[in-house]
């Protein structure tokens, strides 16, 4: 079983994974990184921690939202004046607009691999 | 219709080892925006991964504009499809969270050589002054394009064909 620490890399990683592997899925990445059994244990602020020391990442969450073509989940956006805004592909729910792209992302994160996890 | 839904599941998931079979009335599952493969017209629902096992059903009638195709980045394309009653690439959400990197751009690829083929105009839901400036798909949905005969129009909110359809 992976341990909390190990699971928080490899989600964090995810889309780095998808993007330079080509044939695997991030229903089957998500799988092999052991959030299915840690999911509880993984909180936003435990991926902005992580996220301060490994920013290089950020740039991959990025694209793998912009190329979203479903309508579920969950999308993050550079707002015009600078800061960053998340939020639900459809639906009625209100942007999450934050300052830092870092704390931005983790919101992201934590939301987008909750909806991968239940779909 | 069988061999044509066969056809379509096996070039956009090879990945995956089906035991293909057409079944009228399965639930929406994925859902392919709009495309025209051979002689069906899918605007609906095409296929389901279950396990190893795929199914699918006839599309029905799409309502909408038959001639305009949007392209664009996420929370844009699909609002701005919705408005002009046009097609889009859309999937399932679970269909999508389970497919590769390459299976994704396999579907998306097909869905616009088909809008191709049936002389789609290409709208963009934001105007575009520089398709090396875009990023992911959206970039790769341009790129095929303009490697297909398209380039941006004036405005940057079209892609527009200069030449004759290609040949079949």
């Amino acid at each position: 079983m992976m341990t909390k620490s190990e699971t928080l890399a490899a989600v964090v990683k995810l889309p780095k994974a998808f993007y330079e592997m080509h044939t695997i899925s991030p229903h089957d990445l998500l799988v092999a990184s052991g959030y299915y059994e840690n999911f509880e244990k993984i909180s936003v602020e435990d991926i902005h921690q992580f996220l301060r020391t490994h920013i290089e990442e950020i740039g991959y969450w990025f694209r793998f939202s912009e190329d979203k073509r479903a309508s579920g989940g969950w999308l993050i956006e550079a707002a015009a004046d600078g800061e960053f805004e998340v939020r639900l592909v459809r639906g009625g729910a209100p942007k999450h607009r934050f300052s830092s792209r870092e704390m931005a992302c983790a919101y992201f994160i934590k939301n987008e691999l909750e909806w991968i996890r239940e779909n | 219709m069988e061999t044509v839904l066969s056809s379509l599941i096996d070039q956009t998931f090879p990945s995956i080892e089906a035991n293909t079979e057409v079944l009228n009335g399965v639930s929406d599952i994925l859902i392919w925006g709009g495309a025209t493969v051979g002689e069906l017209e899918v605007v609906g629902q095409v296929g389901v991964n279950v396990g190893k096992r795929l199914i699918g059903r006839p599309a029905k009638a799409f309502a909408g504009n038959p001639h305009i195709t949007v392209l664009g980045k996420v929370g844009e394309y699909e609002q701005y499809a919705d408005k002009l009653s046009a097609k889009y690439f859309h999937i399932a959400d679970d269909v999508w969270n389970r497919m590769s990197r390459a299976e994704r751009w396999a579907a998306n690829k097909a869905f616009l050589d088909e809008a191709v083929a049936s002389g789609q105009t290409f709208e963009l839901s934001h105007p575009v002054s520089n398709i090396a400036e875009e990023s992911g798909f959206f970039r790769d949905e341009l790129v095929n394009l303009k490697s297909l005969g398209y380039e941006l129009s004036e405005d940057g909110t079209q892609m527009v064909r200069l030449g004759p359809l290609p040949n079949p």
